[in-house]
């Protein structure tokens, strides 16, 4: 042994293998906003915009939409849509109807000129905000709650709903909410005065004969408001789920059971109610199997019935993100707003119920409808939300092979499903583009119309941030040496580590004004995010090419590759850490696993 | 000879670490330190020869220094290796200033050098001086020019297998796993610096400066 400086003779050390790791590959309890990130499991995200817990339980960036069909021709907006027949139907801001068929190719269906070529020749619909639908007995049915009712025949003939007997709709109800249930067609939601507590119940079997309508009829109206315990007794909604009907008042529901006679006499059966839990939208309540889905101002509620009772009963659903659901409710502060704006899908090939809500009462002012997703697959136990922003659809419709499609504007899009063939993987695929350089503009919008509409899309922002981890050991100082991930795809993703509860950059006082390097009186700027993590670094995800390989690529390389098993040195001194992982999606991407290596210290932090 | 930035590279992959320059962002600057620590501490084991120069000095007469600037050449009084007064074989010792008061020596031949101190102002640019300083002519130096704090572009002369095998043995310790890979590097290291000495040391050194020729003879 040499004798130096360095190595005096006879020195000795002590050398065990001390170095620990902990992996995190548990991500079931998805976005959680209620419980303090001090005290959480990593099974929860603080933080999850644009992710979803894949089927395979790994963390994956959302699908993304392409453009499927444009009826600007006909219509100014579109207010809502319905999948019928093979048709996706399009009701517009300006009253008018239009049919997309598979192929994403328009047609009109109804406005004042077919209108006109009725019997009588009646005008069309009028300006229209609001409209709902019911599929019954093979027909669509559209309320808009300002026109008498449209019926859309298989073929799409479009046609005012009417008593088939008597041909007239003088008596057929102009409501807002309808729903087929059972053998009947209701409508609720009347803006009459005196009439919003008022269910209209169709006769037995058919959908445009109502009261006053020549017999045979059984048609009934029944005014729901002194049965209502609390609150408003507007009604706010319909639902169903299987023999039960569901009333949706401001702070209560009214559940009911239709089909029940004396003698001959249509008694509807509401004798139950459900007391502080209400609806606060027709549009957001989902029938999924056995429950049912809806919102009121204060979160997401299911209502199930009881297994050996028989009993309705309700369960919040949403008590993990409360406070934000809550936030992005109140900037709706309007209740037309809320009724006409804030919807909901159920997309059952992923078991997701998706909440749209938007961050404004006006069209004007509206530049985002925030999307609140909650995963529910009761038999891979799942029951998680996730966060889906930078998208402005208002409306939305589930097609008969579950694919999901989204409108916005005149436009109606596809989301891609994650798990076939016709996988997306970024936002706005053939009607917005990216530079050269393959960014979008700073609001994650791009230049519309595109010069390829193969090669267009703007990309997803993705973020997922973990609570805080002690890694079992709160009172221990923690040395960490290396980082390993399990990652699924291409895109590359920036990892960050935050220390010791230091998240936000407190040197960092705001963005200059634009127009000059001026600041406000105290000093500060606009308010901007501004991180200050111990450790940050890119990789490429585990199916990525790797560093070099990439040709012409992110700048001549192609980033860090975590499929390898060699080590990546991720070093930082803590008591505690933080992860978040955020990035640009153009590419798939999922996370499997994060494993960190790190060595146990005293409890003094140096 | 490989540049920094190379040797890092070549630490990485020793240390089954994924590659690539700017790839570690986290290991980079511990390794470039690390083999930055052992170039300086095997630096002063030796007078490596690829770093060693010999010149030669004018004494100002006054102040006891040269009149060259030294600051680029002897950046650090343990960098000079041995000072001949010329035409001598006879080395200048350095000051015993414990049992000699420099001051009682006097004359015009350099008689013992020291280190200029934190006063002298011309402690960078001359880093010794002569005693006494009325000493003219000149002296012959030989000294080591240690290089600045390696750039990753940097080439580093010196041996790349000591640096990597030291760097990697300093960071598997750090690391708090696998004693065994530790313990090999660690040797591994010892043993290349051990060989270099012996190489070093390797060769015919004569005893003293007259017989470095035997065939070489004058008769009186």
């Amino acid at each position: 042994m040499t004798r130096s400086t360095m190595f005096p003779k006879g020195a000795k050390i002590n050398r065990q293998s001390i170095l620990l790791d902990a992996t995190i590959r548990d991500y079931s309890g998805g976005w959680n906003v209620v419980d303090n990130d001090l005290n959480l499991d990593t099974k929860f995200s603080k933080i999850l915009e644009n992710m979803q817990r894949g089927l395979d339980g790994a963390n994956e960036v959302r699908p993304g939409t392409v453009l499927f069909g444009d009826t600007s021709e006909y219509l100014d907006e579109i207010i809502n849509c319905e999948y019928f027949n093979n048709f996706i139907v399009c009701v517009g801001k300006n009253g008018k109807i239009v049919s997309v068929d598979s192929r994403g190719i328009v047609r009109e269906i109804w406005s004042d000129d077919w209108a006109g070529n009725l019997a009588g020749s009646p005008l069309g619909w009028d300006t229209t905000l609001f409209v709902s639908f019911a599929v019954f007995n093979g027909e669509l049915i559209i309320c808009n709650g300002v026109n008498k009712p449209v019926i859309v025949s298989t073929g799409m003939n479009v046609i005012y709903l009417k008593d088939l007997a008597d041909n007239t709709n003088a008596f057929t109800p102009i409501a807002r909410f309808v729903i087929a249930h059972g053998r009947y067609l209701v409508m609720g939601g009347s803006l009459t005065v005196g009439e919003e507590d008022k269910l209209f119940i169709s006769s037995t079997d058919t959908s445009g004969t109502w009261v006053g309508n020549s017999d045979p009829n059984d048609a009934i109206t029944v005014n729901l408001g002194s049965r209502v315990p609390s609150g408003s007794h507007v009604i706010k909604g319909l639902g169903k789920f299987r023999d039960q009907m569901m009333v949706m008042f401001e702070d209560a529901i009214l559940p009911g059971t239709l089909g029940v006679f004396t003698s001959s006499t249509h008694t509807p059966n509401f004798t139950d109610a459900i007391e502080n839990v209400g609806g606060i939208s027709h549009r957001i309540t989902q029938t999924v199997g056995d429950d049912m889905i809806f919102g009121d101002v204060n979160g997401v509620a299911s209502i199930k019935r009881a297994l050996i009772s028989g009993s309705v009963t309700s369960d919040r659903a949403s008590t993990l993100i409360d406070p934000d659901y809550y936030t992005a409710i109140s900037q709706v502060d309007s209740t037309v707003a809320q009724e006409d704006k804030i919807w909901s899908l159920w997309d059952s090939a992923n078991t997701n119920y998706m909440l749209f809500i938007p961050n404004a009462i006006t069209d004007a002012e509206t530049t985002e409808y925030r999307c609140m997703v909650y995963k529910r697959n009761k038999k891979l136990k799942i029951e998680a939300w996730q966060d889906w922003r930078g998208w402005k659809f208002r409306s939305g419709c589930r097609s008969s092979l579950k694919d999901i499609f989204l409108t916005e504007g005149t436009q109606l899009y596809r989301l891609g499903d994650q798990h076939d063939e016709s996988a997306v993987y970024q936002d706005y695929v053939g009607d917005q583009e990216m530079w050269e350089d393959e960014t979008p503009f700073t609001d994650y919008s791009g230049f519309t119309p595109v010069a390829d509409a193969a090669n267009s899309g703007v990309p997803i922002k993705f973020i997922w941030e973990l609570p805080w981890s002690d890694n079992r050991e709160r009172f221990l100082v923690k040395n960490s040496r290396y980082i390993n991930f399990d990652t699924v795809g291409e895109n590359d993703f920036t990892v960050q580590m935050f220390t010791d509860n230091i998240y936000d950059d407190i040197l960092d006082f705001g963005e200059d004004w634009e127009e000059d390097p001026l600041k406000f009186d105290d000093s500060t700027g606009w308010d901007v995010e501004a991180l200050d993590p111990a450790l940050e670094m890119v990789f490429v995800g585990g199916d990525g090419p790797g560093f070099g390989n990439n040709a012409f690529g992110n700048l001549y390389g192609g980033g860090r590759p975590t499929r390898l098993e060699k080590l990546y040195a991720w070093r930082a001194k803590y008591k505690l850490q933080k992860f978040r992982i955020s990035g640009d999606a153009t590419l798939p991407l999922k996370f499997v696993s994060i494993t960190l290596a790190y060595l146990n210290g005293s409890g003094r932090m140096a | 000879m490989s540049t920094l930035s190379q040797l890092v590279t070549r630490a990485t992959d020793r240390l089954s670490m994924v590659s690539g320059t700017g790839v570690q962002v986290y290991a980079e600057d511990v390794l470039a330190e690390m083999i930055q620590h052992k170039f300086d501490v095997l630096f002063d084991e030796v007078f490596w020869p690829n770093f060693c120069s010999w010149a030669t000095y004018t004494l100002d007469g006054t102040l006891g220094i040269v009149t060259t600037d030294l600051t680029s050449l002897v950046k650090r009084f343990d960098d000079i290796h041995v000072i001949f007064s010329d035409g001598s074989n006879v080395p200048i010792s350095k000051l015993a200033d414990t049992t000699t008061n420099p001051f009682t020596i006097t004359g015009t031949s350099a008689r013992v050098y020291e280190q200029l101190g934190p006063t002298d102002a011309n402690k960078t640019s001359r880093v010794f001086q002569i005693w006494p300083k009325t000493a003219t002519g000149n002296i012959i130096i030989r000294f080591r020019t240690k290089p600045d704090t390696f750039a990753p572009s940097t080439e580093i002369d010196f041996d790349d297998q000591a640096l990597i095998l030291g760097a990697v043995f300093d960071y598997l310790e750090d690391d708090g796993t696998n004693p065994n890979a530790t313990n090999k590097f660690q040797l591994l290291f010892e043993g290349r610096v051990a060989q270099l000495k012996r190489m070093y040391n390797s060769g015919s050194f004569p005893l003293d400066p007259f017989s470095n020729n035997i065939e070489s003879f004058t008769i009186a």
